[in-house]
């Protein structure tokens, strides 16, 4: 019985499409893996953004009543107010250890951190009216106006 | 004999490997189209915005001057303007969105007040697309 010799493609051809396959499947996971990331964290930037600005448009949309947006010195930077004077308690919105506060208190009371609700992660929380009947709030997540039904004396 | 199974094994190769890129190339579509939408939703997210704080400058303000002045443009005889804004809405000559804002303002028939409409339109400054168009109208009394 004669053993006939393999020619060397034979070895050659199968390493060289495994070889390739192989380049191919690591070249598609990198990037699935990149476009998954890329998708996760625009997403988050998204909802992160869209958490802290809405919830600050809407809470000076429900308050907005006559001198009831006011911007005070806070624990850390200025807090906006939002005053509930027929009920006789305020809302205080403000930055403290990187993190949006929310505080229900009853009116001229000081500060209480400890009794604050955190509402998401912030780093920069900025409230000034731009005209009496503008706010206008600059967080690290954007800035956000908000149009007032009525002229807000208390505005520093 | 030998030589036939050789054959039918390249034969059986090729055909998988032409699947194989056939397959690759579908998924890097989907993952570029993925990529795509994913840019396109924050682009979508931050307009919205944009357009938010232009409105609620619109309604927050008593006077086309003042509007204008909120919106950082020095207030002239021009009814509408072209800016180059970032994320935030803020002129910045690097932004990546065009704002175009088209302010007309017209007396009411029975001559007392004014009624103002302002028309803006929001694209992107790398492809052009219209992300965002809207109408906003006040009533301005006198």
């Amino acid at each position: 019985m004669k053993h006939q010799k393999a020619s060397p493609i034979t070895y050659v051809f199968p390493m060289v499409l495994f070889t390739l396959l192989l380049c191919c499947i690591l070249v598609l996971v990198v990037l699935g893996s990149n476009v998954y990331q890329t998708l996760t964290e625009q997403q988050q930037q998204n909802n992160s953004s869209r958490i802290v600005l809405r919830y600050l448009s809407s809470a000076v949309h429900s308050a907005d009543r006559e001198n009831a947006v006011q911007i005070r010195p806070g624990p850390q930077g200025d807090a906006l107010i939002l005053i509930d004077h027929a009920a006789g308690y305020e809302t205080r919105i403000y930055v403290m250890d990187q993190v949006l506060m929310e505080e229900v208190s009853t009116l001229g009371s000081d500060f209480s951190p400890q009794n604050a609700q955190s509402v998401g992660s912030c780093t920069e929380f900025e409230p000034w009216f731009s005209t009496p009947q503008l706010l206008c709030i600059k967080t690290n997540e954007g800035t956000v106006k908000t149009a007032l039904h009525t002229l807000q004396g208390g505005s520093q | 004999m030998n030589h036939r199974k050789n054959t039918s094994f390249y034969v059986e190769a090729l055909l998988l490997t032409l699947f194989f890129f056939c397959m690759t190339a579908i998924l890097v579509c989907m993952f570029a189209a993925a990529r795509k939408e994913s840019i396109l939703a924050r682009s979508l997210t931050q307009s919205q915005q944009i357009a938010q704080n232009v409105s609620a400058a619109f309604y927050g303000t008593s006077s086309p001057q003042d509007f204008w002045q909120a919106m950082g443009t020095p207030p002239d005889e021009t009814p509408s303007a072209c800016l180059t804004v970032n994320a935030n809405g803020e002129e910045c000559a690097n932004g990546e969105y065009i704002l175009t804002l088209m302010l007309d303002v017209s007396s009411c028939e029975n001559g007392l007040g004014q009624m103002a409409q302002l028309s803006l339109s929001i694209r992107h400054t790398s492809d052009e697309t219209e992300l965002f168009s809207d109408c906003f109208m006040r009533y301005l009394p006198q």
